[in-house]
């Protein structure tokens, strides 16, 4: 263990101390915010690991599983079939160049230029919009086809340009496709949300008053781990 | 709420935008596009399992981009390194049990 703090030496207002977990320092070098960002952060991989390992272990003691690239073949307003996988890539390139203006917007806060902030969080919000909206066309599309939380029609004679619909296919598909990537979904929504009322602050000024833009690092952080998920989501549900 | 000087000054000297930001962004954007043509054009049903392993390991390579660039992890204290990147080892000892469950469920099941 650390070394023993004693309270009762302990001064009225926290100073810091000469052991490094004696108080009034940051031991990990980063905010309590911060900190505790990471913690809930990785609490959250934990849950999203359970839901993608319960997927892998389902594909795995199946002897067939759908073949993504005969399931996700429409493109919205273009293509109902024909054009596997297309749509999903242009969600993952939105969903990182959000990233990435997230992490101008972090940037921009480190020099403490309101002006470069408010820019680079609306245009990220717009990329968390323009994905959530993608993944809605792209869900109902799915529940068109008869995917839903107990039927799957993605079976073994599944034909895209036919509709031929097998219901003799993993049960589990489907369900797990809503779950996990609604769940994901549900964090973007909330990341949205957080982003505006983050932008809401930096607009009215909060952060300059207060002196430092580490809230738009703390949201940051939330964000690309929603990118970081749906690396993880696009491999293992469109790839595979 | 206090004023913390030396928040933003450690953020500062961790290279040039272009290798924080620039470098990391092409790199995912040049892996995800690889991964789209091995998917589309080169992967075949003889081949898929090697190919699904290395998009497991281009996964990775993405997902340390992330966390080390976007999430700033590779620049933090050691100390916060280890508490975020330990706990998910464990994670990594649940797959391999789970895998190894799964595929004795497939055997019995279909076998």
């Amino acid at each position: 263990m650390a070394t023993p703090v004693i309270a009762s030496s302990a001064p009225e207002q926290p100073q810091a101390t000469s052991s490094l977990w004696g108080g009034g320092r940051n031991p990990m070098g980063a905010q309590y915010g911060k900190l505790m960002m990471w913690f809930f952060l990785l609490s959250d991989a934990f849950t999203f690991s359970g839901l993608l390992i319960a997927y892998g272990v389902l594909r795995m003691s199946h002897d067939w599983w759908p073949d993504p690239e005969q399931v996700f073949q429409s493109v919205p307003f273009v293509a109902d079939h024909g054009m596997p996988l297309i749509f999903v890539g242009i969600m993952t390139f939105i969903l990182i160049m959000s990233s990435v203006t997230m992490v101008m917007a972090v940037d921009a806060g480190h020099k403490r230029n309101q002006k470069m902030v408010v820019f680079w969080l609306v245009l990220t919000i717009i990329g968390g919009s323009m994905f959530l909206a993608c993944q809605a066309l792209e869900w109902e599309h799915l529940i068109h086809q008869g995917a839903s939380m107990s039927g799957n029609p993605f079976g073994p004679k599944y034909d895209a340009v036919a509709g031929v619909s097998d219901f003799n296919s993993p049960q589990n598909f489907a369900q797990l496709f809503f779950t996990i990537t609604g769940f994901h979904g549900a964090h973007v929504t909330s990341g949205v949300i957080i982003l505006i009322i983050l932008l809401i602050n930096v607009v009215r000024g909060i952060y300059q008053k207060t002196g430092n833009y580490e809230m738009v690092e703390k949201i940051g952080l939330y964000w690309h781990f929603v990118d970081l998920v749906w690396v993880f989501v696009f491999t293992f549900f469109y790839l595979i | 709420m206090a004023h913390h000087p030396t928040t933003h000054q450690a953020h500062e000297d961790h290279g040039s935008v272009f290798s924080r930001i620039i470098a990391p962004f092409l790199w995912l954007f040049f892996i995800t596009a690889l991964e789209f043509i091995i998917a589309l054009y080169i992967k075949t049903e003889e081949t898929k399992v090697i190919w699904s392993t290395v998009f497991v390991l281009m996964t990775l390579v993405k997902a340390f981009f992330i966390v080390a660039y976007f999430m700033h992890l590779k620049f933090e204290k050691i100390g916060l390194k280890w508490s975020i990147v330990a706990p998910m080892l464990f994670v990594l000892y649940l797959i391999l049990l789970l895998v190894l469950e799964g595929r004795y469920m497939y055997q019995s099941l279909w076998n």
